[in-house]
């Protein structure tokens, strides 16, 4: 079965989990800065919180490693089925918290299934894709079953509401389908039924998430209410220069202008102390860990693997590129956190599970 | 056909290749973006969040108003100017240093501390230097502001302490937050510099008076004007607070009391309200409101009639004779007499070799307990004592809330002491004798009181056994009227005590004021039943006193007591009046309380004047 015992570790990509490792260590320090002369809310800070947060998500790491994903394929839909029922669970009994029901609570600690299903989704589409196998475009009548894979957590989510998880997951799905190929009648079809439910889409958005939108579009009509968000991290940012104001002497972050500031805007009080030589390592330590992801996916032994890397390639890719685009007035402020960074245990959790599946498919790259 | 190779990725080379070039496309855009704004255009933004163009001023939040049980308002807010400093645009500190020092009310040490911490502060905020600068201070700031850059006046508002002295006590006053409360409070609700609750209902209802903060973010040029709002964060209104006190109770007791030193409280004996709080001498909370000043402060710390004492709670006084109410009731219940049964007194009560005084010299002959009460016969409560064993005597004291605070929600409240056997064996190490039984039967020795508790067991026996914490707000409410908490269905600690005993003690408490003999007779009212009780605290202890009333020193003088309710039939308000060095509570603190009864009933009539009391024997 598995003739893996030095192999294993001996193809465990140590300077990779190190580059991890540091963005990690550089998000727990943004953080405590992000948060420098807030009120304690009770309770731990949130850089303590995020720490634990981390243990666990390494641990995980671990135990990901010990499961063959070759036997993931064959419970990828049951594992699929659970995290449904999650979300189905805090939909109905979830405590709403200002207007959302996103969190299970056990005891002391919140999770978000919201996040859970990125990784769950991509697994039951690696599956699906692993199974039907082929040369050449698909369809769409090919394609029902992962649409629906993808439709009813989408719709789940965003009944929470939780538009920002929603988009990932329309992302990761369409990512997915296009890196398989669709058919030329396909797109078609496809484009024209999106351009048809567009207006569908925007009469049953929130009136906040309408309001985001249309500041996007023109954030100087409003700079004192809607367009505040958008101009303070572009002042943060630039305002950094090249080198920086150091650590824990960003203006705008001590005092606070940033909104969620350690949230989806953490980016910002990020490139405000480091300035541009940070940030530009930041980026590339983040496209490094992209190519890494991806790299594992193109030397995956069978499709399963290949989708499974793919996916959380993808799930890495768009929610730096549109948390950084959203820090720089590149796109909507929609609610998507920065991976390893932002404050926010689940979040957190599914990332490192995700990289855990990585590397359970790189040390098995060689097993046939 | 191609056939599926048996590495799948093989068969997506393109999708791959495609794929790599997406990604780098994307991350080469938010490069590009991060180099536009962090190199080419870095500082433009640089100057908007650092040259000091994006400035923030905070928006004060205006604190709730105090207002009494009839919404007549106690404590307002006025308009204040502060002098307040932006570091940045502080060009020279000596030359600052040197212009405020002339016209600071601060001394030069203090302003040059203070500067030098707001040098070391956050750059652009403005800082407060000292509160509620005079009109000459602010027009020559605002005339020469060009010449010293830095300084700006700042319009925010200060309280404004309507009542004066009258209400200090309860209500307290504010002062510039200490160290020591920062650390405690909120770091994002206060900052260095702003003001808090320090004592009274200001300092408990700080979380409630105070608003939140709002704040300005304007983009400044460099001289300090204004050229455009960034963001403005609206500030959230204190919530006013309805106290149960009335003014015109409060004032007519202050106007009672003279120059007289003691304390006035009365309150509704069905639910703890309390209507009147008066602690004399007093201090007015205006002198606090612009930052007291070094020897405003001394010399009232240093006064020897501690006007900053809240005696209502704080003053610890033996209860004398009020306490042989607690005696009448534990003698009934624990069934050592009844009350037919008659004691003879001579004027003193022998215990082993000692004599044991009447207050009446002479004596009162035979008494039955209500002649006890009604006179304050202190022979027949040794007697009575001596029965009881201070054991029973100290369990009916704590029953009755002695030696417990009474939950008023200020700070400070004593617990007063009722002694007993063990306590002193602790204390002293040395036992109990039987005499000092007799002492505390009426109410003098270690026994030590505070008036609220004198208000709260009076309320017990007047509401017929429940003991309600007393209080002093009764609602909190925004300004638009909605109301926050209420205190309304408070319910009291029970004291059990039969009917009978009831309706015994309080016949004879009617009889204080109402009878001939009584003690209390100038606490009568006009119209309404007044039940009460006087007491006298000594000062010097069973001092043989020969010499005459006035020719005691005004410190060695004792303390008088009145405490009475009224419609003795059901009880309306309870008033407490403590007199100190006044000598004898019917005398000196009876007349106080009656003037506070009158008001209560009577408010409506032109006042009365007192007519001067006729010659009478009094209690001792």
């Amino acid at each position: 079965m598995e003739n893996l015992k030095t192999s294993r570790f001996t193809s465990f990509d140590i300077s990779l989990v190190a580059s991890l490792l540091a963005i990690g260590l550089i998000g727990i320090l943004t953080l405590y800065s992000a948060m420098q002369g807030s009120a304690p809310e009770g309770g731990m800070p949130p850089h303590q919180k995020q720490m634990i947060w981390w243990g666990l998500g390494l641990m995980g790491i671990l135990i990901v490693i010990l499961i063959d994903y070759r036997h993931m394929e064959h419970y990828a839909y049951a594992i699929y089925a659970c995290s449904l029922l999650l979300l189905t669970y805090v939909l109905v009994m979830g405590r709403s918290i200002s207007g959302a029901r996103r969190w299970i609570e056990i005891g002391p600690i919140s999770f978000q299934p919201s996040e859970l299903i990125k990784v769950t989704m991509i697994l039951a589409l690696a599956r699906y894709f692993h199974h039907h196998a082929k040369l050449g475009r698909y369809n769409l009548f090919e394609l029902v079953v992962p649409f629906l894979i993808f439709l009813v957590p989408f719709v789940l989510v965003l009944l929470e509401p939780d538009l920002g998880t929603a988009i990932v997951l329309l992302l990761l799905f369409f990512s997915i389908v296009l890196f398989f190929g669709l058919s030329q009648g396909s797109i078609i079809v496809l484009v024209i039924g999106g351009l048809a439910s567009l207006p569908l889409g925007w009469l049953n958005l929130k009136d906040y998430q309408k309001e985001r939108i249309m500041t996007f579009l023109n954030p100087a009509e409003d700079p004192l209410g809607r367009g505040y968000h958008i101009i303070q991290s572009k002042i943060a940012i630039g305002s950094g220069g090249f080198w920086g104001k150091g650590f824990l002497h960003g203006t705008q972050t001590r005092l606070h202008f940033l909104p969620e500031q350690h949230t989806d805007f953490i980016f910002s009080a990020f490139a405000e102390q480091w300035g541009f030589w940070g940030s530009f390592l930041l980026l590339s330590g983040y496209l490094l860990v992209v190519f890494w992801a991806f790299n594992i996916s193109s030397r995956a032994k069978n499709t399963f693997g290949m989708v499974v890397a793919l996916g959380i390639t993808f799930m890495f890719f768009w929610h730096v590129i549109i948390n950084i685009g959203m820090c720089l007035g590149l796109l909507p402020v929609v609610g998507i956190p920065l991976p390893l960074f932002s404050y926010g245990g689940s979040f957190l959790l599914v990332m490192l599970l995700g990289v855990g599946l990585l590397l359970n498919i790189y040390i098995r790259r060689f097993i046939f | 056909m191609k056939q599926l190779s048996n590495s799948p990725t093989m068969d997506h080379r393109r999708s791959f290749l495609a794929c790599s070039f997406c990604f780098v496309t994307a991350f080469a855009i938010l490069l590009v973006r991060l180099a536009y704004f962090q190199l080419w255009s870095g500082e433009a933004f640089r100057n908007l969040s650092e040259n000091n163009r994006i400035r923030v001023t905070e928006i004060h939040a205006p604190r709730g108003r105090i207002l009494d049980a009839n919404h007549e308002i106690l404590v307002d807010n006025r308009p204040c100017f502060d002098v307040t400093v932006i570091p940045e645009e502080v060009q020279d500190y000596a030359a600052l240093e040197e212009t405020l020092a002339r016209l600071s009310p601060l001394p030069p040490e203090v302003l040059k501390e203070k500067l030098a911490a707001i040098r070391k502060g956050v750059p652009f905020r403005s800082h407060v230097l000292w509160k509620d600068a005079s009109w000459d201070t602010v027009a020559y700031l605002e005339a020469n502001r060009l010449r010293i850059p830095g300084v700006m006046i700042q319009v925010t508002q200060a309280r404004d302490y309507l009542m004066r002295d009258v209400f200090a006590h309860s209500i307290g006053y504010m002062g510039e937050i200490s160290p020591q409360e920062f650390k405690q409070a909120h770091r994002r609700e206060y900052r260095i510099g702003d003001w808090i609750g320090k004592v009274g209902i200001e300092k408990v209802w700080e979380e409630q008076l105070r608003g939140k903060k709002g704040a300005l973010q304007v983009e400044a040029d460099a001289r300090g004007r204004q050229i455009s709002l960034v963001k403005r964060k609206e500030p959230t209104l204190g919530k006013n607070l309805v106290l149960s006190l009335e003014r015109r109770l409060q004032e007519r007791a202050r106007q009672a009391f003279g120059d007289a030193m003691g304390v006035a409280i009365a309150a509704d004996p069905t639910d703890g309200r309390v209507l009147c709080y008066l602690n004399q001498p007093s201090f007015d909370p205006n002198s606090f409101v612009g930052g007291i000043s070094r020897d405003e402060w001394d010399s009232l710390r240093m006064n020897p009639f501690h006007p900053l004492t809240d005696r209502a709670i704080q003053g610890l006084y033996p209860p004398g004779s009020l306490f042989k109410i607690v005696l009448a009731i534990a003698a009934l219940e624990e069934e050592i007499l009844t009350p037919q049964d008659k004691v003879f007194c001579s004027g003193r009560y022998r215990l082993g070799t000692r004599d044991f005084r009447c207050w009446k010299k002479l004596g009162h002959g035979s008494v039955d307990l209500h002649q006890a009460i009604v006179q304050s016969c202190d022979v027949y409560f040794y007697q009575l004592g001596q029965r009881l064993g201070i054991e029973r005597i100290q369990a009916y004291a704590k029953r009755f809330g002695l030696g417990q605070s009474t939950g008023i929600g200020l700070d400070g409240e004593k617990t007063g002491l009722v002694p007993s056997p063990e306590w002193k064996r602790k204390r002293f190490g040395e036992p109990w004798y039987k005499g000092e039984t007799l002492i505390v039967s009426i109410g003098q020795g270690a026994l030590l009181v505070t008036p609220i508790q004198v208000v709260r067991l009076l309320s017990a026996v007047a509401n017929g056994g429940t003991l309600f914490a007393p209080r002093l707000v009764e609602k909190v409410e925004s300004t638009d009227g909605k109301v926050f908490v209420e205190s309304a269905s408070i319910r009291g600690d029970p004291v059990r005590f039969s009917t009978r005993t009831a309706r015994i003690v309080q016949e004879a408490l009617r009889d204080v004021v109402a009878s001939e003999k009584g003690t209390g007779k100038r606490a009568r009212v006009e119209g309404v039943a007044v039940a009460g009780k006087t007491g006298t605290s000594q000062v010097i202890r069973l001092g043989d006193r020969k010499t005459p009333r006035h020719e005691i020193p005004l410190k060695e003088r004792d303390h008088a007591w009145f405490a009475c309710y009224a419609p003795a039939e059901s009880p309306e308000i309870v008033v407490v009046v403590l007199v100190e060095h006044g000598g004898n509570g019917g005398e000196a603190a009876a007349p106080i309380a009656r003037e506070i009864l009158d008001e209560y009933f009577h408010s409506a009539r032109p006042e009365e004047t007192l007519a001067p009391s006729p010659a009478s024997e009094v209690e001792g």
